[in-house]
């Protein structure tokens, strides 16, 4: 169906639904109606795979979805998006995938599906030049972007209390990740037994990320990593 | 190690380990071979202890509750010498007389486990616990068992905040 942005903004407007425009880096109107015209900054997740997209998104008043996904990139339309039941809805014709985001949110988040499916998320952002957002994006935003590829995972030992208990838990921890690559600042933010705070600490402190291209100043990007200690009958 | 710990689990019946620091207690008297048998095995003198436990039970009559009681010990015997399909039989044997000691479950548990038999030693396992929830060596045993049995494993995933 072919969209028609200009009507139904000119509804929300009409309906008092729309907020200021995203340039005035002000996404959520008053009675809690995203209004998604402006530059996004996106994370895609695809479910099974380890590594996020990140993704330079805009959403333009005159119906296109376009992304930035390089440096130097210009702004690249990929469909035409539309808005029905306070539902934003586009696709990426380049890989096929279908985004959709309720606009009853405080940011632009939702479901894609395609060859795979995942979620994504998106922040605001102010600028509307790519190049611009990601000079930008160095300071601010870098905290959006994926992290460094691991370069070592050092998989924690089991401890065998705990498999003489049958003790199985979780444990999220949050870093820092330096340009070097090393973990920094370490916090769990989620301990299901005290049994498995040490040697998560312990495997995640030699563990490394690759290091990131030089060329400027970077600062520690960073991330989580969560620990998931299953156990498995081998009998039966 | 965890043989060392098969064997200190090894399981006689209360009324036995009694008998000789109690004279009053009138299960086991009148067959010393029963009593010595039941000593013998709890200190680590298996051969003896299925001797004497033997002797006892074809020399004499014991009464049904003291045949399963020296029955399990011979289980528990048979376990410490690593024979632990004679001791299922001897578990088996006792059971039949007596479904209320859980020592004797718990005897079968150890030789199961011997065996490999996992989802069979964890089965009497819980019937032990069941007649003595606070057993410590029923305990022990299922620590021994976890750990055997399960496959442990460590899934990581890196995500934003």
């Amino acid at each position: 169906m072919t969209p028609r942005p200009a009507l139904h903004l000119c509804i929300l407007a009409a309906l008092g639904l729309l907020g200021p425009p995203a340039h005035a880096q002000r996404p959520v109107s008053q009675i809690g109606v995203l209004d998604p015209i402006g530059t996004w900054n996106c994370l895609i997740y695809q479910e099974g795979v380890q590594d996020d997209e990140a993704l330079l998104l805009r959403i333009t008043e005159a119906g296109f979805a376009e992304v930035a996904d390089d440096l130097q990139a210009e702004w690249l339309p990929i469909s035409r998006w539309r808005i029905r039941d306070e539902t934003l809805s586009f696709t990426d014709e380049r890989t096929r995938r279908r985004f959709r985001a309720g606009l009853r949110g405080t940011t632009l988040a939702g479901l894609w599906r395609g060859d795979g499916n995942g979620e994504w998320w998106c922040s605001p952002l102010a600028v509307t030049d790519a190049t611009t957002v990601r000079a930008s994006l160095s300071d601010e935003y870098e905290g959006y972007f994926p992290l460094p590829k691991p370069a070592l995972m050092v998989a924690p030992r089991y401890p065998l209390q705990a498999i003489r208990k049958a003790l199985e838990g979780v444990v999220v921890v949050c870093f820092k990740v330096d340009a070097f690559g090393h973990i920094r600042e370490p916090r769990i933010v989620e301990l299901s037994d005290p049994i498995f705070r040490d040697p998560t600490l312990d495997a995640l402190l030699r563990s490394r990320y690759a290091e990131w291209p030089a060329g400027r100043e970077r600062p520690p990007r960073p991330g989580c990593r969560t620990y998931r200690y299953e156990l498995t009958q081998v009998f039966d | 190690m965890v043989r060392l710990l098969l064997f200190s689990l090894l399981l006689l019946p209360m009324e036995w380990a009694w008998a000789q620091a109690d004279n009053r207690t009138i299960i086991g008297s009148g067959n010393e071979y029963l009593v010595a048998g039941a000593n013998a095995i709890r200190a680590g003198d298996f051969d003896n202890g299925i001797r004497l436990t033997r002797r006892g039970l074809d020399e004499f009559l014991p009464s049904p509750k003291d045949r399963a009681a020296a029955l399990c010990n011979l289980c528990a015997a048979f376990n410490g010498v690593r024979e632990p399909q004679k001791a299922l039989e001897y578990c088996n044997e006792s059971l039949a007389l007596n479904t209320r000691n859980w020592r004797t479950y718990s005897n079968r548990a150890a030789a199961y486990t011997i065996l490999g038999m996992y989802s069979e030693a964890v089965f009497d396992l819980d019937s032990a616990a069941t007649l003595n929830p606070d057993a410590k060596a029923v305990l022990k045993l299922r620590e021994i068992i976890n750990e055997l049995s399960l496959d442990a494993r460590v899934i990581m995933e890196d995500h934003q905040q």
